[in-house]
């Protein structure tokens, strides 16, 4: 990485020179286009973040017979957040400053690494990347490591962020071809998001792209009323992106502006936080975006995950992408052009006055945080967060783990030069749910209303399966057709990362992470 | 992007076993912390050396630039970046130069400066609420014997006699819209909330459970999901069902018409309430 210049004033962050390199090391980009039976090679199980296995011995008839397998405990790190990878029959996932490879079919560790930390943020860790012989992730304190899967040695490591500014790294990585693309973390100071690409074999930098305009005259720099305002604009890149290998374009989901909540120095739709953005992997140029949170206001990053449908209109394909935005509206969009197919909600909210032109939420001014508190629904948490959404080609239907939940909204700091977050939310009321969306109109088919709190990464398989994390420190399965509960196991804690499935041996295993533990189901035989 | 709960640092060699626990934390473990006496010596040369170009809160004015946001002072340790960029020279309002400053002095205004910065995060002293007062009484008192339906429960002479006396305006908000909380709305990240309630709320969530060709049962609400209800009954006794599609189960919250009214109420309304609440002493 280019060291950041030391400038006295405001933070200059240099454009990173394009750095692209041939190297051996390199991925078949239809390599994950299609689920995967016997692994889970990538974050989302293949590249189109759907979470959807055509595996079929455990139906929507017999998931009541599936029963423990193992359980795997973690010694550092704190709760599982990652999806955990399934690479010839070992299980790969990180948390913070820690990686585990756990044998897939008995729980038994094979190794496990410690990494010394420097300092950050130690909220979560997404996951990691695997590409041949070489695992990836990312560290609190900044670096993004390569290690040898077959004992944890340590190949390289690259520092991907500025502590100082108080960025810190927690994003999965995501291989494609040869580019290991990696996003940052951190929203305490006024820092500009970014997204990288790193050589596999090398680590080094490839291609840097800033989520906010660096320089006047740069695309979206008019939605900004300064240079200081844009370069200090946030936008961070908190989760992994998907990716269409015949379009060649990934599609990342960036976080929210800054300062946060107090806005009076950012006036404009502050692009382009909020939003969802093409890629081209292999340049990091820009093709097209849409913004879910048009200056946003209330901490909603739309990075929630971007899902690729595919569908058939009049005989013909079409290429589709869906959002669940964390403001609690649903978007599916044209993703070759990001032009949008459908805006609707899949809770009700109360902050926008509609969408506009392009499909984008027209966000209600008198929502916006004021000094004596404004009710608005959702709440910071968001009516969807990060746990990975669902897409079943089976069922045609996108399930997503929301909330309809609200909080009173407060500006703290009343200045015209607010800084940081200048204000927040407080109290709360909160009603969890699983959501069903069918994408063709925007409305939801069936909503499972949990009692009592839960919010969870999700999977759906070709049996008719709904897999999610209950309210009662559970793991359960629900009819994907109708939202029916037809099975749960109680586990340690509630289930805290996006449940995976595989299958080894003709058996197929359904696994989840529940605090410190991993959770390995398998059909009874 | 919303935090929920800060977690652990880990240290250790890699391969090597052996966690310390140390506290959560945004930047590097070497953060330099504020020593409150230097950084008030900082401000007397902040106001005679800086303040006009740089502003009182070092964000900057049109003359210079924002010091919050420089990426010098961000990678500062008690003067390690300040002191050799002052002793370079630096336009100061006295004209005294720069370089003349003592290592003291610059250790100073390092403190002020990583003081302003630590303003800006949440949970500084500075991230409270402002005045929350700007409703209308008169307003409010009719929205509460009108359309709130607040009347129905509660009584300005009875439960609510003195609740202004009792409760700071921002517990008054939270717990009139969000009571399940008993008043203790905080913000996320790490905010200040608002402060305990001083009366918190004794609302019972009740469930009658119905087994097919059974008798009903009720009781206080332990835990239910799809699968299992747990009750308290008025014996005291733990009873749990496990639930079947001909099971009838009817759970009944006393605040449900606070859940309800967060669809109804305006901000306006909210703000009434709050000022009329207010009048209570």
């Amino acid at each position: 990485m280019t060291r950041l210049p030391l400038v006295f004033g405001t933070v200059v962050l240099a454009g990173v020179a394009l750095a692209a390199q041939s190297a051996p090391g390199s991925l078949d980009p239809h390599a994950f286009a299609k689920p995967a039976t016997t692994s889970w090679p990538t974050y989302n199980g293949d590249y189109s973040g759907r979470r959807f296995s055509p595996l079929t011995q455990v139906t929507d008839q017999n998931v009541g017979s599936l029963s423990l397998a193992w359980m795997y405990r973690t010694s550092g790190g704190g709760a599982i957040k990652a999806t955990p990878l399934q690479i010839d029959g070992v299980l790969y996932f990180a948390n913070p400053d820690n990686v585990y490879a756990v044998d897939a079919r008995t729980g038994r560790e094979r190794w496990h690494v410690q990494w010394k930390s420097a300092g950050g943020i130690h909220i979560g860790n997404r996951g990691v990347a695997v590409l041949g012989d070489w695992l990836y992730f990312e560290t609190p304190d900044c670096h993004l490591v390569s290690l040898n899967i077959k004992d944890g040695s340590e190949r390289w490591r690259q520092t991907i962020c500025d502590l100082d500014l108080f960025y810190y790294a927690s994003a999965a990585p995501v291989v494609v071809k040869n580019h290991v693309i990696t996003g940052v973390s951190g929203d305490d100071l006024d820092v500009p998001g970014y997204i990288e690409s790193h050589d596999p074999t090398t680590g080094a930098l490839q291609w840097r792209w800033y989520v906010v305009p660096q320089n006047l005259g740069d695309p979206g720099a008019d939605t900004w009323p300064s240079l200081d305002a844009m370069r200090h604009g946030g936008g961070m890149t908190w989760q992994p992106v998907t990716y269409d290998p015949d379009l060649n374009l990934i599609y990342v989901a960036t976080g929210n502006p800054q300062p946060v909540v107090a806005n009076a120095n950012r006036k404009g739709a502050n692009l382009f936080t909020a939003s969802i953005v093409a890629l081209n992997p292999d340049t990091g140029k820009m093709v097209w975006y849409f913004q879910s949170s048009p200056h946003d206001t209330h901490d909603w990053d739309a990075t929630q995950a971007p899902v690729l449908i595919d569908d058939v209109v009049d005989g013909r394909p079409r290429k589709l992408l869906a959002q669940a935005s964390r403001n609690g509206k649903f978007f599916v969009l044209d993703r070759t052009t990001g032009k949008a197919l459908v805006s609707s909600e899949f809770v009700k909210t109360n902050w926008s006055l509609g969408f506009d032109a392009k499909g984008q939420p027209i966000p209600d001014p008198k929502k916006m945080p004021q000094l004596d508190g404004a009710l608005v629904t959702p709440n910071q948490a968001g009516a969807a967060n990060w746990p990975p959404p669902s897409f079943s080609p089976a069922t045609g239907l996108f399930y997503v783990s929301a909330a309809r939940a609200w909080s009173i909204w407060y500006i703290y700091d009343p200045s015209d030069n607010p800084q940081g977050w200048g204000g927040t939310d407080r109290g709360g009321y909160s009603q969890s749910m699983i959501q069903a969306m069918d994408y063709k109109t925007g409305k939801v088919r069936w909503s499972h209303v949990w009692e009592g709190s839960a919010r969870s990464g999700l999977l759906t398989t070709a049996g008719n399966v709904l897999f999610a994390g209950g309210p009662s420190n559970d793991i359960v399965a629900l009819n994907a057709t109708t939202g029916d509960a037809l099975w749960h196991a109680g586990l340690n804690a509630s289930v805290s990362n996006g449940p995976i499935t595989y299958d080894l041996d003709g058996r197929q295993y359904v696994i989840a992470g529940a605090g410190d533990t991993l959770w390995a189901f398998v059909m009874n035989r | 992007m919303g935090r929920y709960v800060a977690r652990w640092i880990t240290a250790g060699a890699l391969g090597v076993a052996g966690v310390v626990a140390l506290s959560a934390q945004a930047g590097p473990t070497d953060l330099p912390k504020v020593d409150a006496a230097s950084a008030d010596r900082g401000r007397t040369v902040w106001v005679a050396q800086c303040i006009d170009c740089h502003g009182s809160q070092a964000r900057g004015t049109d003359k210079g630039p924002n010091l919050v946001r420089s990426v010098l002072v961000l990678h500062d340790r008690y003067g390690s970046e300040l002191e050799p960029f002052l002793k370079k020279g630096h336009e100061t309002q006295s004209g005294t130069p720069s370089a003349s400053f003592t290592h003291d002095q610059v250790v100073d205004l390092a403190n002020f400066l990583r003081q302003r910065i630590d303003d800006t995060l949440r949970g500084s002293p500075i991230f409270v609420v402002q005045n929350i007062l700007t409703g209308d009484a008169t307003r409010g008192a009719a929205y509460f014997n009108g359309a709130g339906g607040c009347a129905s429960c509660h009584s300005p002479t009875g439960d609510f006699a003195g609740i202004a006396g009792r409760m700071s305006p921002v517990d008054i908000q939270q717990r009139m819209i969000f009571p399940s909380l008993g008043g203790r709305g905080r913000g996320r990240g790490r905010g200040r909330g608002a402060a305990p309630a001083t009366t918190a709320p004794t609302q019972v969530v009740t469930v009658a459970v119905t087994p097919p060709g059974g008798a009903t049962v009720s009781g206080a609400l332990v835990q239910m999901d799809d699968f299992t209800v747990t009750l308290r009954d008025a014996s005291g006794n733990i009873q749990t069902f496990r639930r079947t599609p001909d099971m009838r189960v009817v759970k009944t919250d006393p605040l449900q018409a606070h859940h309800d009214l967060l669809d109804r109420i305006t901000d306006q309304d909210m703000h009434d309430l709050v000022a009329y609440l207010e009048t209570l002493k």
